[in-house]
């Protein structure tokens, strides 16, 4: 109707004027992000992968507070056979060589948590093999289990931060106390072009309290992940009217000013901040509109839903998570970034009762992240995407307050797939009692490498002057388990 | 030459100049000497020679330092510096590991072939220049003008145009002009009044009088302090749930400092004097120890290297341009900064901690400014070793200096004695009329209550036994067997039909379906509904909604939804729900079950029960009139039987207080006799401590030995009437709550029994007043440093280095303010990189106006407000800013050069304040605590809005508000979100709605609307396009909302050009 009239209407100005402003809006708007002002000297990354990449888009899945490696995917009988023994008393004590603790960088000096706990507790769930792999995963995660054979488990990881700032060291490769640094889906962000003309290309969901809620830093802040929530009534901030506004109201008023100032470009040819503008108006329109469909499930068969976990409580909400996860990808968004588990440093956090703990949390992830993979799989999406499920560190070995474990910085696993990774491989391993990463030692910034160099990013060509980054933030790509 | 380089990376190793193939003239220029500059020249350039060593020019490195030459041509691996490089031989790697990469195979094959090929250099090769003699580390200079004029910017700009062959732009219009000083100056868009009288004065300083009564308003203070915040890292504390770990509560204290100085114009070097080192130089002057929360600011609970590092970083990146911190781990890669330098620069902040004093009037730390203050005198600095806090190099304690290249002068410390007002500031003279004055207060106060519990004795003991409690009248009884439409009334979609005795819903619907009751109940009442919930999805809740009116109401449901099933109180005020969660009872609920729910409503409280058993009771926020509905929203259901009866006689809502007993409320007032009487003895206690203390500081200590026991004996007489209080408390507590309270009553005995003891001997150890508190020092502060007192003086450490910085011969920090003021007022600085007037830095576009309003500024006794008129009275401030003009476009499409007035969007600050202004509703109230970034109706200048790390004000953020940890430029993006808030805030729509209704007068045409809206709001007129684009939009948005008033077209005219970029930007 009338509605439909302007659209043409608008279609028609934008096409009458190409070769004039227009196309320069939409050229504007098909390359990477829209930069007002950049410097003279130096150009950003023009939006083009540096070499062929093998995956277009990342989801990320972190889980706040500090995943247990020796109750989920590192199993350790040794434990069990010397639970109840001090470390001392078993024969790993040289594990507890000061040298070998000489990584960690304490954030907060004599913190109640965050300490060596000396007595050995014994794995709390049964592990078995699964898949045609035959990768042992625990009784925690049956679905993960599985889609085993899809998964790449990287059994060697470190870091160095013994506090929850190791949140942020995993995503940004920085140690807290070294200041705050662009994180990986910044960097992506910043690297690359868009996929699509109508969504914001790097998104968070899920709870990140604990941290700073930017990612871009020195990047800047347009390169901050979009706070989106899976509702399709209300899934960003202004995303919709505070106050009365029809949606027809609201497309003659973004009608009207994109005319205005595409009016005024005619005036005003050179002013790149004036092309952005419009480049950005037609974005947002289309933004607002495509995020609500891209969130509404109700095109999703019911044996889907229930894929996901939608159909049960204790799944329902990360369900929707990767349900919609999978749904931004499909529609061409570049990096997910989901924190799973709020509340106070993170639901992970299994200080005590770890059982009960991990009881709880990995039966909210395990149907839906097993869910995600195998609905990646048979649509043919998972070759081009990456999914990951990282946490800031594992737990120790030795038990805290007789029913838990502590963080721990200096063994832990992470866990990828699709993207052009080999799939059903372990890659690394930890000591007998799970303490050191032993075989195949991983940085986190490995884990950043090695999903760059799948998106055709050489971080090294990524940096900014004035902003030399050490040789760890760029961190080397694991080789060992790329297809 | 990409083929040639190729073809020597393949080529394999030769030794020896004769089977050297032809070599690339461009490969020492273009691959090898960037490599070296990049490697070695730290340690072996113009900065340093390390072991004699130069690796800057080739006959240099020929020549070669202590232990040989460098290179030998024609011999690469006989030449140290390729065997160094490449890690051969049995010396150590070059560069050493820590201090740089590795070079690689690529690079050493390079340097090979290079060496082997005679190791050629280009004709006349220069050494790198002496680093001292950077520009910006020697003094600025007036230079002559070029051109004679009356604005000394002018001459300077003009010489770049001339040497370009630039034409400038003409002179901006007048509105133009107007918008942008405004915009600028107060951070707010003229109102049409304002312009009005701009552009009816004729006179030739017509221009020069507003930017006089600009500079001179409070708004223009408020503006740029938000810059110097900006820079100076303002931020509100962060931290943790309520644990502070980073800057400090009550920051404000020093944002408010901020403005007034600026509206003071207080000279830009006191500014910074105050800010370093306001405790030593004014240290009675709680006014200007405001200005100490610069440092304040810094703060970090958890690691004082970290807290230490940002300090110097900052203070040297935001005063000095310079990038001190690289010096952290080793020598300044680039400026002759060593690491000894910065640990000597820790050095001078080593002392300070954070501490909160009472605000004048008050005696309350809690509500104090935060402010520094020496407070370890004894504590050395150490150089860490490579930057590694865990290997300090104990052998050497660092003392505190300047940075020794910048040698124009060296600190000049001493030790600063401290009044006692200072160090102990609870001597102050009104400390102690406030303590007493609090005391009475409190005891004013005590004796009301003392007056109520006497009377609640008398009540207690006068009132009848309670009666029985019965259930009240039936008002109505409703077993369903029909449906009665002169009772019921069926609401929303689905079809009610009464069967077998029950009023059954067979349809479930996402609008709620209801039966209105159209008999009126009254205010209180209670209500049982017994019904079955039969299906639905997903929600499945059937309740009762009472009060209800549109928009508002309250209700009471039970849901039987899969995930989480419950009983629950809600209430929907303005059209919004709220659940509260001390509204709801999570509750198993079966589908078909037959279910009784029962409701109290009495006054505000609500109480439900279910099945009989207590469920949840919860206080609606207020009562309004309106019908009872029983409701189901997405579910079916059968209801089978409702009765409505008055409450029960007696009952109270179990939020209700309840009545005493004649034993609690004599417990209570024995409570209160004996708090009074606490009260009563506290006046000369107060008064013995405050004098004990003074004497303590002024008198001999066997003079002040007196006073000092009077003032123990008063304290501990107090502690035994405050124990007898605290059992009086505990007695109370026991009457109230029965038998679990009777071990603090033993506990409260025991406490009297040991304050009675020590009052029996009480000592001369006396607490002084406090009015001050120290932030803790760290995460694990231990009890005895926590209880030291402040120590009597100060080292004067950063009062030096604030000298030292403000010192007229130090050559950066007048320049590095003027680039500051430049950058924001043209959107662009002189010197691009804001904070690194280093030699990494980059070089200034207009060296001698950089140097020439740097000397201004210090012969004008660092008056800011001199160099921002200075700077918006040029006349290359005034131009114009269209970009179309081709020819200069080629020349110089950058602006470098200014020769037009470069346009940018404006802050964040600047677009809230301005939809508030030219609504007529912002709030001008000035100072104070912040508004909460949740308070997103607030209408005060953005610039008081909460604002740290973790607390980002919504609508701010989107247009890149000030970033907490580093803000020395800020960034200017445009993405869609921002499109998105100024069309869906209720802060753009409202104020497209005020400002459409502000211009709009009776009888106004379209025409003269649009014409008045682009004055306003784009302060130009609207050309024949514009004009027609607008009148159509108003046709289709009339078209479109049909019934709506004419304004409301209006308004959303209006929204849109406040989505305008002209709008956005500083044109």
């Amino acid at each position: 109707m009338d509605s439909l009239g302007h659209f043409r209407r608008r279609r028609a100005f934008l096409a009458k004027s190409a070769g004039g402003f227009g196309s320069l809006a939409f050229s504007a708007m098909a390359g990477r992000d829209l930069r007002a002002d950049a410097g003279p000297e130096w150009l950003p990354p023009d939006g083009h992968p540096h070499f062929a990449p093998k995956a277009d888009s990342v989801i990320w899945v972190f889980l706040n507070g500090g995943m247990s490696h020796l109750e989920t995917f590192d199993p350790k009988p040794e434990l069990d056979k010397h639970a109840g023994k001090t470390i001392a008393e078993s024969p790993y004590k040289d594990v507890q060589d000061p040298k070998k603790l000489a990584q960690a960088r304490v954030t907060v000096i004599n913190d109640a948590n965050g300490q060596q706990r000396d007595k050995l507790y014994p794995t709390q769930i049964k592990f078995k093999k699964r898949g045609q792999s035959g990768i042992e995963v625990s009784d925690f995660l049956p679905q993960v289990g599985g889609v085993i054979d899809d998964l790449a488990v990287i059994r060697g990881m470190w870091t160095t931060d013994d506090n929850h700032g190791a949140q942020t060291q995993f995503h940004s490769g920085r140690h807290m106390l070294d200041g705050e640094f662009p994180t990986l889906g910044a960097w992506v962000h910043y690297g690359l072009g868009r996929l699509s003309d109508n969504l914001p290309q790097f998104i968070s969901m899920g709870t990140r309290e604990y941290w700073n809620k930017k990612d871009g830093h020195y990047l800047g802040p347009r390169h901050d992940a979009v706070p989106v929530r899976v509702d399709p009534a209300n899934p960003l901030d202004f995303g919709k009217p505070e106050k009365p506004l029809s949606p027809a109201e609201e497309r003659l008023v973004f009608d009207l000013t994109a005319r205005l100032d595409r009016h005024r470009a005619v005036a005003e040819p050179a002013d790149a901040a004036l092309s952005a503008r419009l480049a950005s108006y037609e974005l947002a329109y289309r933004m607002q509109r495509a995020l609500p469909v891209a969130l509404d499930f109700s095109g999703e068969t019911r044996e889907t839903q229930s894929l996901y976990g939608l159909d049960r409580p204790e799944t329902r909400e990360f369900g929707m998570q990767m349900l919609a996860s999978r749904r931004l990808v499909e529609r061409g968004v570049r990096f997910i970034q989901i924190q799973h588990g709020g509340g106070g440093a993170g639901a992970w956090d299994a200080h005590g009762d770890l059982k009960g703990n991990h009881t709880a949390n990995c039966l909210k992830i395990d149907q839906p992240l097993a869910g995600l993979v195998s609905d990646l799989k048979r649509r043919g999406m998972l070759q081009r995407t990456l999914v990951v499920l990282a946490t800031e560190f594992g737990r120790t070995p030795g038990s805290q307050g007789g029913t838990g474990r502590d963080h721990h910085i200096f063994g832990f696993t992470v866990v990828m797939a699709g993207g052009g990774l080999k799939a059903g491989v372990v890659h690394g391993a930890t000591d007998p009692i799970g303490f050191h990463a032993v075989e195949n030692r991983h940085y986190v910034t490995d884990i950043h490498a090695t999903i760059l160099r799948q998106m055709g990013l050489d971080s090294r060509r990524l940096e900014i002057p004035a902003r030399k980054r050490l040789e760890i933030d760029h961190g080397r790509a694991i080789g060992e388990i790329i297809a | 030459m990409n083929c040639l380089a190729l073809f020597l990376l393949v080529t394999p190793a030769a030794d020896g100049a004769k089977s050297a193939p032809a070599l690339d003239p461009l490969v020492y220029p273009g691959k090898i000497k960037p490599l070296f500059a990049v490697r070695c020249l730290a340690c072996h350039g113009a900065l340093e020679q390390k072991g004699g060593l130069r690796v800057d020019t080739v006959a240099d490195m020929i020549k070669g330092g202590d232990s040989g030459p460098g290179i030998i041509p024609g011999k690469p691996k006989e030449s140290p510096v390729w065997l160094r490089s490449a890690g051969h031989g049995n010396k150590r790697r070059m560069p050493p590991k820590g201090e740089g990469e590795e070079v690689g195979p690529e690079d050493l094959a390079r340097l090979e072939q290079w060496i082997a090929s005679g190791a050629p250099a280009p004709d006349r090769e220069q050494r790198d220049p002496d680093p001292r003699e950077h520009w910006a580390f020697k003094k600025p200079v007036r230079a002559v003008a070029p051109f004679p004029g009356s604005n000394p910017i002018d001459a300077w700009i003009e010489k770049g145009w001339r040497e370009k062959g630039l034409a400038p732009r003409p002179e901006a219009d007048k509105r133009t002009l107007l918008r942008r000083v405004y915009l600028d100056l107060i951070g707010l868009p003229p109102t049409p009044e304002e312009m009005d009288r701009f552009l009816a004065d004729g006179g030739p300083d017509a221009y020069g009088r507003e930017v006089d009564r600009l500079l001179n308003s409070p708004r223009h203070a408020e503006r740029w302090a938000r810059h110097f915040m900006d820079i100076w890292r303002y931020s509100d504390w962060w931290g943790l749930g309520a644990e502070v770990r980073n800057s400090q509560k009550n920051i404000w204290h020093w944002r408010d400092w901020i403005i007034e100085s600026l509206e003071k114009d207080l000279p830009y070097d006191e500014m910074i004097r105050q800010m370093l080192a306001g405790d030593e130089l004014y240290p009675a002057d709680p006014s200007k120890l405001r200005a100490t929360g610069y440092l304040a600011r810094q703060y970090f609970l958890f690691n004082r290297t970290s807290w230490m590092d940002e300090t110097i970083e900052h203070t040297f990146k935001g005063f000095l341009g310079l990038t001190a911190n690289c010096a952290k781990c080793h020598d300044h890669k680039y400026d002759p900064i060593s690491a000894d330098d910065y640990y000597r620069l820790r050095a001078v902040f080593e002392p300070y901690q954070v501490r909160f004093d009472a605000p004048q009037g008050s005696i309350d730390p809690a509500q104090g400014f935060p402010r520094a203050f020496d407070c370890n005198l004894d504590k050395t600095t150490h150089k860490h070793i490579r930057g590694d806090e865990a290997r300090p190099d104990t052998r050497r304690k660092m003392p505190p200096a300047s940075p020794q290249f910048l040698n124009f002068a060296t600190l000049n410390v001493r030790e600063i004695s401290l009044p006692p007002e200072a160090h102990a500031p609870e001597t102050r003279p009104e400390v102690l009329e406030l303590f007493l004055s609090q005391s009475s207060e409190a005891l004013t106060s005590a004796k009301k209550r003392q007056e109520e519990a006497r009377h609640s004795v008398i009540q207690a003991e006068n009132r009848p036994k309670a009666m029985e409690i019965k259930p009240g009248r039936v008002l109505l009884a409703e077993p369903f067997n029909q449906l009665d439409a002169a009772i019921w009334s069926p609401v929303g979609p689905g079809k009610w039909k009464s069967e077998n005795g029950a009023a059954l819903l067979a349809d479930a619907s996402d609008k709620r379906s209801a039966l209105k009751l159209l008999r009126p109940v009254p205010p209180d009442f209670e209500l049982t509904l017994r019904f079955r919930i039969t299906g639905g999805e997903p929600w499945r809740s059937v309740g009762v909604s009472f009060d209800a009116a549109p928009g508002r109401e309250n209700n009471v449901y039970v849901s039987a939804n899969a995930s989480e099933p419950k009983l629950q109180i809600a209430f929907e005020r303005d059209s919004q729900y709220t659940y509260p969660e001390a509204g709801k009872q999570a509750r198993p609920i079966a589908l078909n079950s037959p279910m009784e729910l029962t409701i109290r409503v009495q006054g505000t409280g609500v109480e439900a029960l279910l099945d009989g058993k207590p469920g949840a009771f919860f206080r609606v926020p207020d009562r309004k009139p309106g019908d009872l509905l029983l409701t189901a929203f997405t579910a079916t259901c059968a209801l089978e039987n409702l009765e409505i009866r008055e409450l029960p006689a007696g009952y109270q809502s179990p939020g209700l207080k309840k009545k005493l007993t004649v034993d609690q409320a004599k417990a209570r007032l024995e409570w209160t006799n004996a708090e009074i009487a606490v009260l009563e003895a506290e006046p000369a206690t107060l008064r013995s401590r405050y004098q004990a203390r003074l004497d303590q500081l002024t008198l001999t200590p066997e003079k002040s030995k007196q006073s000092m026991a009077r003032a123990a004996r008063h304290e501990a007489g107090l502690a035994v009437l405050k124990a007898k209080a605290g059992l009086a408390k505990a007695r109370l507590d026991l009457a109230m709550e029965g038998q679990g309270k009777k071990t603090q009553v033993e506990a409260a005995q025991k406490a009297l029994a040991e304050a009675e003891k020590k009052a029996a001997d009480p000592g001369e150890k006396f607490t002084p007043l406090v009015v001050s508190a120290k932030a803790p020092e760290s995460n694990v502060e231990s009890a005895e440093s926590k209880a030291r007192p402040y120590p009597a003086s100060s080292t004067g450490r950063r009062a030096a280095l604030a000298r030292w910085i403000t010192d007229p011969n130090n050559p950066l920090t007048a320049r590095v303010a003027v680039n500051h003021l430049w950058n924001r007022h043209f959107g662009q600085a002189l010197v691009p990189s804001l904070f690194d007037f280093g030699r990494k830095g980059q070089a200034p576009s207009h060296p001698e106006l950089l140097d020439t309003l740097a000397v201004e500024l210090m012969e004008r006794n660092w008056s800011l407000r001199h160099l921002h008129r200075l700077i918006v009275t040029s006349r290359v401030y005034r131009l114009d800013s269209s970009a179309s003009q081709p020819a200069e476009q080629g020349k110089d499409p950058e602006n470098k050069l200014l020769w037009r007035f470069p346009s940018h969007r404006v802050e964040a600050q600047v677009v809230r304040d301005a939809l508030l202004h030219l609504a007529g509703t912002l709030d001008l109230t000035r100072g104070g605590p912040p508004v909460p970034v949740a308070d997103s109706s607030s209408r005060r200048r953005s610039l008081y809005y909460f604002h740290s790390h973790n607390e980002h004000q919504k609508f701010l953020e989107q247009f890149d508000d000030a970033g907490v940890l580093e803000c020395y430029r800020r960034e200017r993006s445009i993405v869609p979100q921002q499109a998105l808030a100024l069309t869906h805030a209720a802060l753009s729509l409202e104020a497209a709605a005020a400002i459409a209704a502000r211009l709009s007068r009776p009888g106004m045409s379209d025409n003269r609307f649009i014409e008045e809206a682009h004055l306003v709001l784009l302060a130009r007129s609207a050309d024949a396009a514009e004009r027609e684009l607008c009148a159509g939009a108003l046709r289709d948005l009339r078209a479109e909302n049909g019934q709506a008033p004419p304004e409301s077209a209006r308004a959303l005219m209006v929204l849109a050009l406040l989505n305008h970029h002209d709008f956005l930007t500083r044109r």
